[in-house]
């Protein structure tokens, strides 16, 4: 695993931050989600993982709140397109910024931006509450099912240099190969409401999605024999 | 309620649910299947990440949706100055004392997520034995997850899958066809897949095996008593 310095952390250069606007915007098109707003201040990104330590280390509620600031309207935003009212939207993502508070000690800016910890933790809290409205699982309240099966935070992380070929893999797809790929992660889409939320037939998004899947998995193994 | 490849016909490959994991979108069973997976094989972690690091990358280009001054609010009132490890952390079941032989991974796993479970190994024919794992009721008929433990040098008796079927290896490793297959290796067969009769090898074999739709045995009579003999 390459060393990162805390000046230019996480997984990919500052100015890379934010390449593909472009697609994220057809994604919003098609989902017409609540109007966006811009954040007032915004703190560069590469900034984040330091707020966290900040967190970790004194406390400090100014850095929380600074996160707070980025990163929740973009957790309700997520939380939203995966199907969550605005009211669930809302509890999941202080249930997510509680924990961000209590388990900032055990974030590690050499593994992982500071995105990929607090999506995993905003995906697990998720996770939990989809489990108690949906599955009738024999289990009592505190048995923590999926929510652990991806632990709290996450333990293991992928080397900075292999997340970018990953990304640039994604990059490289057909920007629609890439968008329905998203549509049917990020967005829990099933084939058929891409289907109709894109206006191609199922076969066409099934195949092009088996397509989609099938570069990035030659990208993943070029990544391992490396 | 997710995109599960294989019941449009597809045969999903473990990158695929790996990504779906990592989207926080598989299914209970196969999360169980990628939770052991993923905690015996490290380049499946490694992948993992990446696509957690993906997740990421798409939250931090996520246009923002508002969000009410209360939650903040909230937020800003539960926690603690003090901060770190406020909130006691539920406590984790203790492994049930069972005299039950069980991969650690299961274990682990199985007193975690469904403490209820019943750990008996249920005896199918000699040398070969079975847990069904009852993870959720809501799961569709016609498919199960199970532990299966073979002996060394038993085989199960030639069958093939209406299905599509994963198999993880927890311990030991087993041969089907020309392949040896070891721990933490993931083998997906498709629906309509060719017979196959997969054999224990020199220390026996203990798999976790999502199974869709139904088993049919070749001849069953006569495949199943052949299989049953020692090699």
């Amino acid at each position: 695993m390459s060393a990162v310095t805390l000046s230019a952390p996480p997984s990919y250069p500052v100015g890379l931050a934010f390449p593909r606007v472009s697609r994220l915007t057809m994604v919003m098109t098609a989902q017409a989600p609540p109007r966006p707003l811009a954040p007032a201040a915004p703190v560069p990104a590469h900034e984040h993982a330091a707020l966290l330590q900040r967190v970790a280390k004194t406390q400090d509620r100014e850095a929380f709140v600074s996160l707070f600031h980025f990163y929740a309207p973009r957790v309700k935003s997520y939380l939203m397109k995966s199907g969550a009212d605005e009211a669930t939207a809302e509890e999941i993502v202080q249930n997510t910024f509680i924990t961000v508070w209590e388990k900032a000690g055990g974030y590690d800016p050499h593994k992982a931006a500071a995105s990929t910890w607090i999506f995993t933790i905003a995906r697990n809290k998720r996770i939990d509450v989809l489990r108690r409205q949906k599955f009738v699982a024999p289990l009592e309240e505190d048995d923590q099912f999926l929510q652990n099966l991806a632990a709290e935070t996450p333990e293991d992380y992928a080397d900075p240099a292999t997340v970018e070929q990953l990304h640039a893999a994604i990059e490289t797809l057909p920007a629609e190969q890439a968008r329905l790929l998203r549509l049917a992660f990020f967005d829990d889409m099933s084939h058929q409401a891409i289907s109709t939320t894109t206006a191609l037939p199922l076969g066409t998004v099934k195949s092009r999605l088996r397509l989609a899947m099938e570069k990035l998995r030659q990208a993943l193994r070029t990544g391992e024999q490396r | 309620m997710t995109a599960v490849f294989y019941s449009q016909g597809q045969t999903p490959t473990p990158e695929w649910l790996l990504m779906q994991y990592a989207a926080g979108t598989l299914p209970p069973y196969e999360s169980m299947l990628i939770a052991a997976y993923l905690a015996l094989n490290s380049a499946a972690k490694q992948q993992l990440a990446r696509f957690e690091a993906e997740g990421g990358r798409m939250l931090e280009e996520s246009a923002p949706v508002k969000v009410t001054g209360a939650c903040l609010n909230n937020i800003l009132a539960i926690i603690e100055p003090a901060g770190v490890a406020a909130r006691p952390h539920p406590a984790v079941h203790a492994a049930k004392a069972s005299d039950c032989p069980l991969p650690e991974i299961m274990r682990r796993l199985l007193s975690t997520h469904c403490p209820q479970q019943k750990l008996a190994w249920r005896r199918l024919a000699p040398g070969i034995a079975r847990i069904d794992i009852q993870l959720c009721r809501t799961e569709p008929r016609q498919r199960s997850l199970a532990l299966v433990r073979v002996d060394a040098g038993r085989a199960a008796p030639s069958h093939r899958h209406q299905g599509v079927e994963m198999t993880l290896v927890l311990e030991g490793s087993y041969q089907d066809g020309s392949r040896s297959y070891g721990a933490g290796e993931m083998v997906i067969l498709g629906r309509d897949s060719v017979p196959h009769s997969p054999s224990a090898g020199a220390e026996g074999c203990v798999c976790m095996v999502l199974t869709e739709g139904a088993v049919w045995l070749q001849n069953p009579v006569l495949r199943w008593l052949s299989a049953v003999m020692p090699r």
